[in-house]
């Protein structure tokens, strides 16, 4: 019957026929059971790196696909997240934005829903540091975690400062990371965390680091006493640093450990100027 | 050598005529055209949008592959090709070497278009050049050939289904093995059963070693002695696999 019709009937057929394909999938959406699934489907870590054929990376994106919307499940008291984090986690641990996420977000649960949110989410911030592929963004969300959740400046400091030296970082995130707790009005509180940092420290490298910063505020409040002494003389706060060189205050204007440029403010408190950046930055993503 | 140049031509031009092929390669396309969207449900992470992108071109190179070098030997026999070549002054080893060279000239240029297709991914999503990804795509190639080299080993000897099957079989085992041996060794297991999974491991073609994959995705480099290595191993597997296709081949009546 088919091969006497025309192409028309046969189209309107064919096109029914879709319709009716179309009709079965809408039907069938709607009357499916709705339940979260794990992303495991009941695999462990091990064997899905066992037979996916080397795809690890490929195997936790596509697990990190269905997690991901999961973290709104935990305002709802249900914490497959976590389980399905740390699936993702050990199958590829060297993918590093479901860390940076879950740092970054788990602190928005409240904690009526989920009160361990913020301790959960330094976990898996020190645990996307130890195993994750070098990203800026751990540190950083966590420093702010520290700083803005649990009130702890010395963490958010050191964390700001890991941020500061982690390959990749963008050039606004590592000026404010290298440039936390250097206004005037915080400043000595900035310098005791520093300072207990750099004495208490069996690092190296740590100790230095802590130095420059202790080194860097002392710079601030010379430049600013220097301000002083200048204003006494002259009437007004010098404009640049350098006004303070050739009236012979001070011999030079001292270095930047980090490589910024001082000022001196229109009330005499110096500070940096962020519309420079340093060479080393000016390289570093820009957004 | 010349009989092998012209053998390995008319395999590539014979191939890329065939409709199948550019089935899958549109196939492939529409794969890095889907990997767009699946990078915005990863908010365009730069490490995720490379794995689905290396994932879709390893796989869809993989499919052909499997579909040159378990379909060419038996078309070359089904259209009497390959009795009208042997009637000429052409051994059987320059033979299966010219379609084995053709085979993978066929394979670098799907794999070429494909690559274009992934760099031009990245470019759009990234703005960058992604040069690793390009290396771990160079890798997956030469994985590719010793795939195609023993589907022509086992088209010697067994029929296209078979071909099929025994080289899908290998491809799967060559991953799985030394995954398969390190869980061995973290369970406890030893004896006898150990040595089996060892022996596999070594006889059986080992294809991690070409997986920069997961490198490129983390921005690391291969050192270049593994590298070297992986080549070396491809080289003389390669070699091995078709030595054992040409004796086999030379025994076999036609």
């Amino acid at each position: 019957m088919m091969a006497r019709a025309g192409i028309f009937p046969k189209l309107i057929v064919l096109i029914l026929l879709l319709g009716g394909i179309v009709g079965l999938q809408f039907s069938y959406d709607r009357a499916k059971p709705i339940g979260i699934a794990s992303v495991s489907g009941g695999l462990t870590p091990g064997m899905v790196r066992t037979f996916d054929l080397g795809f690890h990376s490929a195997a936790a994106s596509f697990a990190w696909i269905p997690t991901m919307p999961e973290i709104l499940d935990l305002f709802r008291n249900r914490a497959e997240y976590l389980s399905d984090l740390a699936f993702v986690n050990a199958v590829d641990p060297k993918l590093s934005y479901p860390y940076a996420f879950s740092v970054l977000t788990l602190p928005a649960v409240p904690k009526r829903a989920f009160p361990d949110a913020v301790k959960n989410a330094m976990e898996i911030g020190l645990r996307g540091l130890a195993n994750a592929d070098a990203d800026w963004r751990i540190p950083y969300y966590m420093a702010m975690n520290y700083y803005l959740e649990m009130k702890d400046k010395k963490n958010a400091q050191l964390y700001f400062d890991v941020a500061a030296r982690t390959p990749g970082v963008p050039g606004f995130a590592a000026r404010f990371s290298l440039n936390f707790g250097i206004g005037s009005n915080e400043r000595v509180k900035t310098k005791q965390l520093w300072e207990t940092i750099r004495d208490t420290t069996n690092d190296d490298f740590a100790k230095a680091r802590a130095q420059a910063y202790i080194d860097r505020l002392d710079m601030f409040d010379y430049l600013e006493a220097a301000a002083v002494v200048y204003k006494r003389k002259y009437g007004t706060y010098p404009v640049t640093p350098e006004d303070l060189v050739s009236k012979k205050i001070i011999p030079e204007v001292p270095q930047d450990p980090f490589g910024f440029t001082f000022i001196i403010n229109s009330d005499g408190t110096a500070g940096i100027d962020l519309e420079k950046l340093p060479a080393y930055l000016l390289s570093a993503p820009q957004q | 050598m010349r009989h092998i140049w012209v053998i390995a031509k008319n395999t590539l031009k014979l191939e890329i005529r065939d409709k199948i092929l550019y089935g899958i390669i549109v196939f492939g396309f529409l794969y890095v055209l889907f990997t767009l969207f699946m990078a915005d449900l990863v908010l365009k992470e730069l490490p995720m949008v490379r794995s689905f992108g290396l994932t879709g071109m390893y796989f869809f190179n993989a499919i052909i592959a499997l579909f040159l070098g378990t379909t060419s030997f038996f078309k070359d026999v089904d259209r009497k090709v390959v009795y009208f070549i042997l009637s000429k002054p052409v051994s059987r080893a320059q033979f299966l070497i010219g379609k084995f060279i053709g085979l993978c000239l066929v394979l670098f240029l799907t794999t070429a278009i494909l690559a274009v297709a992934y760099i031009g991914l990245i470019l759009y999503e990234h703005g960058g050049f992604d040069a690793l990804g390009l290396l771990a795509i160079a890798m997956q190639y030469i994985e590719m050939t010793l795939f195609i080299a023993f589907a022509i080993f086992v088209s010697t000897f067994s029929t296209s289904l078979l071909s099929i099957v025994y080289t899908s079989g290998v491809f799967f085992l060559g991953h799985v093995v030394s995954s398969i041996l390190d869980d061995a060794k973290t369970v406890g297991i030893t004896g006898i059963k150990y040595k089996l999974v060892e022996i596999l491991y070594y006889i059986f073609p080992n294809l991690e070693k070409f997986d920069a994959r997961n490198l490129a995705v983390h921005d690391l480099t291969m050192p270049f002695a593994v590298f070297g290595l992986a080549l070396a191993y491809a080289a003389v597997y390669i070699v091995l696999l078709l030595s054992a296709a040409v004796w086999i081949f030379d025994k076999k009546e036609i």
